[in-house]
């Protein structure tokens, strides 16, 4: 089969490699129709994840139809139209009973190399390098996903793969990264950002109530795309306003946002001399994380206010104004996301045409434009937001 | 590896190295099994190794679960674990520069959903003890497993590098089995990694066979492919 695959920073190339097979009894294998190109692969493409092997397949977010179950596998069939959740769960640890499946105990085979890293291990993620089990990923004809019976999730046919393709990973980020929030009655959100994450958690921050939300990038075209003509969203551009907080005690009567989300994470760009700080730490090695968004989101958050970070960070970083998070009593949400928890409730969302994720795909691929399409995703070339791949034709 | 991440991999590179430090006798370890490994201090010349886990399953059923047949599944540095009758095993194991050991151990306790301890033999070619414990944990949190091994003697300290480096992951395996019915693994999935490689000898004997033909012409080129 035909396959996206990691080589080394900026290297991915489509490649022939073997077909997957059934390794495990609640293994299926499902053949890919529809795969998405994420934010967060941009991490792996930079070279910022020293856990890949070059040959490792991409891809965290697909869906297709399964080909083949294993011989424990129950709830699925063959020819099962399914959506298939990024993290890999078991569903009867302690953690996937209490509906934390992105922190499941069972199903990440590097989990020794997990707990030495950060203590403790969390689940195993399709095509995110050896840290998270080395799984290899959707980005492919095919794709072998274990855990069968608890991860892939059957979609009605009313519905096109452009519209559920996004709740693989991006759209219940979103969504949790916005219930994270707690969002009450007048609150306003401030959500930096505006990739795909970012544009979807405006969406949702709105859909469960908040009275306005600030949406901050250096891109127009995306904040374009997160304003959307709607008049409680605002945007501040920060490549022409660099004191961010300012502007946001500005539109916030100056008390600040209720509730931040930094849906950037480690690879964030700053400005000024933090900026120039975070280059030079990272250049030489104590710091592996660009924290600026989160520096500026604990600045920015009003006293008592939540701090939601759906953004990924992987290792260390510093200047945190530790000081403010804890005098200002802020609350701090964080963690990959438990996509299994909330399927049925937002796609119950998209039938009703509450949310239409698909409305940030700007480009619609063969599986062998993937080199390009990572190049032009990562370069925030040619508006591009969002990238579906198709492996078998569109 | 690129720079941002070589921290990480020092410190964890460091945690692991402290680790294996940590799993030498280091006389500081409370006692975690009754009988004769109850040994706060282990002797000189012997190498102990705990591991612990937390399972979602009572301990009434993780009790049943071990199974001696099945232990070298979940401590590959086994090769069998064969049950002699009711109170003794007989143990067998590749050692790390060849040759297989075997070696018989005593039940000494088998207090059912509680603990299992194991004494080798005063004649035995490995020197060691050890004890699997199941205690309820806190509610809801199922039941905290605890799995210890000492090694003594010459052949005890060879087998005890990958026997005591085993452990916590053998303890994971038994979880993954117990809970999740299968154990996690990507052995054998695709990768690019095989056609990458045979590209690679592709382009090799091409770029050969493109010098060969520069320097003496086609038929040269044949000739040298034709003879390996």
């Amino acid at each position: 089969m035909r396959a996206v695959c990691w080589n080394g920073t900026r290297d991915v190339r489509v490649q022939a490699v073997p077909d997957p097979r059934l390794l495990n009894p609640r293994d299926a294998i499902v053949q890919v129709t529809a795969t998405a190109i994420c934010g967060s692969d941009l991490h792996l493409y930079n070279g910022l994840n020293p856990f890949m092997r070059a040959g490792d397949i991409l891809g965290h977010e697909f869906m297709g139809r399964v080909v083949e179950t294993g011989a424990a596998v129950e709830r699925l069939q063959v020819g099962d139209r399914v959506i298939v959740p990024f993290p890999i769960a078991c569903g009867a640890c302690f953690y996937c009973t209490r509906r934390l499946w992105s922190l499941c105990d069972n199903s990440n085979p590097s989990a020794a190399a997990m707990e030495t890293a950060y203590g403790a291990s969390t689940a195993g993620l399709f095509g995110y390098s050896h840290l998270t089990g080395g799984y290899a990923g959707g980005q492919a004809e095919f794709v072998r996903v274990p855990f069968a019976d608890v991860g892939p999730f059957k979609v009605p046919s009313t519905l096109t793969d452009e519209q559920v393709l996004l709740l693989t990973d991006v759209l219940p980020t979103a969504y949790m990264a916005a219930e994270h929030c707690g969002i009450q009655a007048g609150d306003i959100v401030a959500v930096w950002g505006c990739g795909p994450v970012g544009l979807l958690t405006v969406r949702c921050a709105l859909l469960l109530g908040a009275e306005r939300v600030i949406a901050i990038d250096r891109v127009a075209e995306r904040l374009r795309l997160a304003a959307d003509g709607d008049d409680r969203v605002d945007v501040i551009d920060y490549s022409r306003r660099d004191d961010v907080v300012a502007a946001l005690r500005e539109l916030t009567g100056g008390r600040g946002p209720d509730a931040c989300v930094d849906a950037v994470g480690m690879e964030s760009h700053g400005t000024g001399a933090r900026r120039a700080y975070d280059r030079v730490k990272h250049a030489l090695l104590p710091e592996t994380d660009r924290a600026h968004v989160l520096r500026q989101s604990i600045q920015a958050c009003r006293k008592g206010g939540t701090l939601s970070v759906p953004g990924v960070y992987a290792g260390f970083a510093d200047q945190i104004p530790i000081g403010a998070l804890m005098e200002k009593g802020l609350t701090l949400r964080s963690g990959q996301t438990h996509v299994h928890r909330y399927l049925p409730e937002l796609l119950q969302h998209i039938e009703h045409g509450d949310l239409a994720p698909d409305a940030i795909i700007t480009h619609r691929l063969p599986l062998e434009a993937a080199p390009d399409a990572y190049a032009d995703f990562n370069a925030k070339r040619d508006d591009c937001v969002k990238v579906v791949l198709y492996p078998a034709g569109h | 590896m690129q720079h941002p991440f070589r921290l990480l991999a020092l410190a964890t590179g460091l945690a692991m190295g402290i680790s294996v430090v940590a799993r030498r006798p280091a006389g500081a370890a409370r006692p975690i099994a009754s009988g004769r490994t109850n040994r706060q201090t282990p002797r000189p010349g012997s190498r102990r190794g705990v591991a612990r886990i937390t399972i979602l399953r009572d301990a009434g059923e993780l009790y049943q679960r071990w199974q001696w047949a099945e232990v070298p599944t979940w401590l590959p540095f086994l090769d069998a674990v064969t049950p002699l009758g009711a109170d003794r095993v007989c143990w067998a194991a590749r050692l790390p520069h060849g040759g297989m050991v075997r070696w018989e151990t005593d039940l000494t306790v088998q207090r059912g959903g509680e603990s299992l301890v194991w004494q080798s033999l005063p004649d035995a070619a490995v020197a060691t003890h050890g004890a699997i414990h199941f205690a309820p944990a806190p509610a809801g949190r199922g039941t905290e497993v605890i799995l210890a091994m000492h090694f003594h003697g010459p052949a005890g300290l060879l087998l005890a590098r990958p026997a005591l480096a085993a452990l916590c992951e053998g303890l994971r395996r038994f979880k993954q089995s117990a809970e999740a019915g299968e154990v996690a693994t990507t052995d054998g999935q695709s990768s690019g990694r095989e056609p990458l490689r045979v590209r690679e000898e592709l382009r090799r004997v091409v770029a050969r066979l493109q010098r060969i033909e520069c320097a003496a012409g086609p038929s040269a080129a044949a000739a040298a492919m034709g003879g390996g």
